[in-house]
């Protein structure tokens, strides 16, 4: 989805609301977001590859406005109408781009770096069909990901996935719904999460040491901040109900694409900035400092081109006296107490959310 | 009673005269004058004041979508001739100086678009040219909307937005390339979840590429879209609902 200039989708973004209500710079954040900006404009050779009913799509921390230094480019050739054969030569075209902007490759599972097709993306939600490569593009879609060319045929999938997701969940309400969270999507983010940590570990198994820290780290704050997004996306019908609420539960037949829009809207936020709107809620400065000093640190650290090459090749078994891994795990501890506070803490609409949505 | 019938160029390409002709018998109360190609604008405006129109309530022109021969300001001239009770739809694209199209008023009628135009096709992107032009009318496209979102979204945006600017609307379905061809099953579902947002009164122009034998099923398909209340079970139930 499209994210504003300060990739957050509006020229004054929840992220800077905070940031001035608490006379914060946290100055890694606040890099990592103008350097995507930057690195947005490099890829403007890509926009000469548009074609109709295709948009290349970027993921990671790209979509999210979190770049730094040593970051890779996660993309797909997102493809949402006939077939056409040239489509592969297009995708091969991206990566010659990439390549020449020097923008290191996509990770060795294929999940990115090639083409995606929306048949699968809105059809195949759950059952057999629906891989663990399938989800995972799916899921990022929804969550973190920007076109860089045709960001109209994005938004037309996104609302696709999203209407079959909220229209599975209209009917359980029975007629206007009290509260609305969509809750068989609040199911497949809390499914993406669990499987990125399941998957974290049968890489340590398949692959053995090779940037098993840097995922380690990335698990504990990056990913999980994913996650917190999402259910901040799946309760902000209720965090944040809009001027139209009760219109748009009015009528069952238009409810799904009217939630589907709002939910859109929704995800045009960078994670950093959802969890800004929440953090705006909450209103306390401890858990501000927990979840906001600890994420900025943690891309400082890795924007930091050694601590990163170190974070790469650390062994698991050398982890356990390691000082950057060390100064991670306390980032991630502080990080996991803030959004802690955040959601069982600080705002009750939120916590009676999560006990009641989040739990069983 | 909503005025209904088909744009000249969907049935007959340039040839105005065939494409009245061939949608009288059937009853229509409504037509567009298509000039979709610019080369076709002089040719329909040396003809309008000698065009038998006897039968049709709503009367419509569409402007050139694309400008290859004429320049904004020769077609601006030109389309002073119209009668001034027509509303004149047009692409906003076609709108290079908005300032030169308010004399217009509500009389210039700006349609939503398809993926492949740059502006035009979504809720804040017709904002930005209504403000612009804050007294145009609106030419709702349905099938634009749909290509744009097949789920309704965007389609019930720009109606419940623009609602007080909707003048007319164009039916048809629209191909993954942009081609209007007509309605199936799966567009008449999605239409038929936004119809009841469109006034009873709204006149309707198809815009289908049909031939001659295809008109009174299209017409028909258009009138069921119009009409019949959206069928849930787009989103079948699984036996009694339940609370979860």
């Amino acid at each position: 989805m499209s994210k504003g200039e300060n990739g957050s989708g509006s020229a004054s973004s929840p992220f800077e609301e905070l940031r001035t209500k608490y006379s914060k710079d946290w100055p890694a954040i606040t890099g990592a977001r103008l350097l995507t900006v930057r690195r947005f404009r490099d890829l403007e050779p890509i926009e000469e590859l548009s074609s109709d009913n295709t948009a290349v799509v970027v993921f990671g921390s790209f979509a999210r406005g979190e770049l730094t230094s040593g970051s890779d480019i996660d993309w797909s050739l997102l493809i949402d109408g006939p077939s056409d054969p040239a489509h592969l030569r297009v995708a091969q075209e991206v990566r010659r781009v990439l390549a020449e902007l020097n923008l290191p490759e996509p990770g060795t599972t294929e999940t990115f770096g090639t083409l995606a097709s929306s048949h699968e993306l809105i059809h195949h939600i759950g059952g057999l069909r629906d891989t663990n490569q399938n989800m995972t593009r799916r899921i990022l879609l929804l969550l973190e990901s920007r076109a860089i060319t045709n960001e109209i045929v994005l938004d037309r999938v996104v609302r696709g996935i999203l209407n079959r997701y909220i229209a599975e969940t209209s009917i359980s309400w029975r007629g206007r719904p009290d509260v609305v969270v969509p809750r068989f999507l609040l199911n497949d983010i809390v499914r993406f999460w669990r499987t990125m940590a399941v998957d974290y570990a049968a890489k340590r198994w398949e692959q053995s040491d090779k940037k098993w820290a840097l995922r380690n780290a990335k698990l504990r704050m990056s990913r999980k901040l994913l996650f917190v997004a999402g259910l901040l996306i799946c309760f902000s019908f209720e965090l944040n109900p809009p001027a139209d609420r009760d219109d748009i539960v009015s009528d069952a037949a238009t409810m799904p694409p009217k939630l589907s829009d709002f939910f859109l809207g929704q995800m045009r936020l960078t994670p950093i900035d959802l969890l800004s709107q929440a953090l705006l809620r909450t209103d306390r400065a401890e858990t501000v400092a927990d979840v906001m000093d600890s994420y900025d640190a943690f891309l400082a650290l890795l924007g930091d081109e050694a601590n990163r090459q170190h974070l790469e090749d650390l062994k698991f078994d050398d982890a356990r006296d390691d000082e950057i891994f060390e100064r991670v795990r306390a980032l991630s501890h502080s990080f996991q107490r803030g959004l802690t506070d955040i959601f069982f803490n600080g705002d009750d609409m939120l916590r009676n959310l999560v006990v009641k949505y989040g739990v069983f | 009673m909503r005025p209904i019938g088909f744009s000249t160029g969907a049935l007959a390409k340039a040839d105005f005269q065939s494409g009245i002709e061939m949608q009288r018998s059937f009853g229509v109360t409504a037509v567009e004058l298509s000039a979709l190609r610019d080369r076709e604008l002089m040719p329909l405006l040396r003809e309008l004041g000698k065009l038998n129109l006897q039968g049709f309530s709503h009367v419509s022109f569409h402007a050139p979508s694309m400008l290859t021969d004429l320049n904004e300001g020769a077609l601006l001239a030109a389309l002073k001739d119209i009668p001034p009770s027509w509303p004149i739809i047009v692409h906003p694209d076609v709108i290079e100086t908005p300032e030169r199209w308010r004399f217009l008023g509500q009389r210039l009628c700006v349609e939503n678009m398809d993926q492949r135009k740059p502006t035009g096709r979504t809720v804040s992107e017709m904002e930005t040219i209504f403000s612009e032009l804050p007294d145009a009318s609106f030419c709702f496209d349905i099938g634009h909307a749909r290509q744009v979102d097949p789920t309704m979204g965007v389609a019930i945006g720009l109606l419940q937005r623009f609602r007080g600017r909707l003048r007319q609307i164009h039916i048809s379905e629209v191909d993954p390339y942009g081609k209007h061809i007509p309605i199936s099953f799966a567009a008449l579902c999605g239409y038929q979840l936004v119809a009841k947002l469109i006034p009873r009164d709204c006149p309707a122009i198809i815009e289908s590429t049909v031939d001659r034998a295809q008109i009174q099923n299209e017409l028909e398909v258009a009138l069921r879209v119009l009409t019949e209340e959206p069928k849930l079970e787009l989103y079948p139930a699984r036996g009694p609902a339940r609370s979860l």
